[in-house]
């Protein structure tokens, strides 16, 4: 009985998860504009991933006794493939993945804002522009110096 | 690995679903990847297939129930964070030196 509260649990989140995920997938191939799939990309799969690692930590704590642990070579060298040791990974990948999506988000549409990557003209503002004062004639005369964007 | 339990074969089917899916996602990255007009388009398009390779991963982890996958989950999270840091640092380095060359700079 408690078994299948538990599978219930694990399917649940990784229907979410997996749901997430895609959407995630779908919103970087459809939408139009490098930073609209910024958003998709980095928050939608962080939410996927959350979920689907939670569902992996139930699953695991669930069936208990028929899950391989690496075999005897294992056994006694690695702590990390008991159960506790797995599910301290899993929940250690959440957390890094809590942190380091947003960084990454950050610095790569900084770099992209940096290198002109243009905007889609139905946008509403662009508040980054107006804040490095990149219009200003002064700079305007030291960017016949610049080299040609990237790629 | 099908235990006699309804909701193990349930269980079972989420994960082919979930498996499904994520190869669905990983080929619609990988055709931004092709498709992207900047190199930003293709740094974000290779972390959200690293993102999907975990995906992958832990679904083969309830699959085969085998608990030493979940080191490549660690792996792949860090690789797949280091390669877009680098590949931000190298669109924006050209910029970066540009500004600490004329004096104001960005922080």
């Amino acid at each position: 009985m408690f078994k299948i509260i538990l599978d219930l649990l694990s399917v649940a989140a990784l229907l979410a998860g997996v749901f997430f995920m895609f959407i995630g997938a779908l919103g970087l191939w459809r939408l139009n504009d490098f930073y609209n799939r910024m958003h998709a990309a980095a928050k939608c799969i962080t939410l996927g991933i959350s979920g689907m690692l939670l569902a992996l930590v139930i699953h695991i704590s669930a069936v208990e006794g028929h899950v391989s642990e690496g075999g005897e070579a294992a056994r006694g060298m690695m702590s990390g493939t008991t159960v506790v040791g797995a599910v301290t990974k899993a929940l250690l990948v959440i957390l890094f993945q809590f942190v380091a999506a947003p960084v990454g988000a950050h610095m790569l549409a900084r770099a992209a804002h940096l290198d002109r990557v243009p905007q889609w003209e139905g946008s509403v503002g662009d508040e980054l522009e107006e804040d490095t004062e990149r219009a200003s004639s002064a700079t305007a005369q030291r960017e016949s110096r610049l080299p040609p964007p990237t790629l | 690995m099908i235990n006699p339990v309804w909701s193990g074969l349930l269980v079972h089917l989420a994960v082919d679903f979930g498996i499904v899916v994520m190869v669905i996602g990983i080929s619609l990255s990988i055709g931004r990847l092709l498709r992207g007009p900047h190199l930003a388009d293709r740094a974000l398009a290779l972390d959200t297939v690293a993102i999907h390779l975990i995906g992958l991963v832990i679904l083969f982890t309830m699959r085969l129930d085998s608990l030493v996958l979940m080191d490549g989950v660690l792996v792949l999270s860090l690789l797949g964070f280091a390669g877009t840091i680098a590949v931000a640092q190298y669109i924006a380095r050209p910029h970066v030196q540009k500004k600490r060359a004329s004096g104001q700079l960005d922080g």
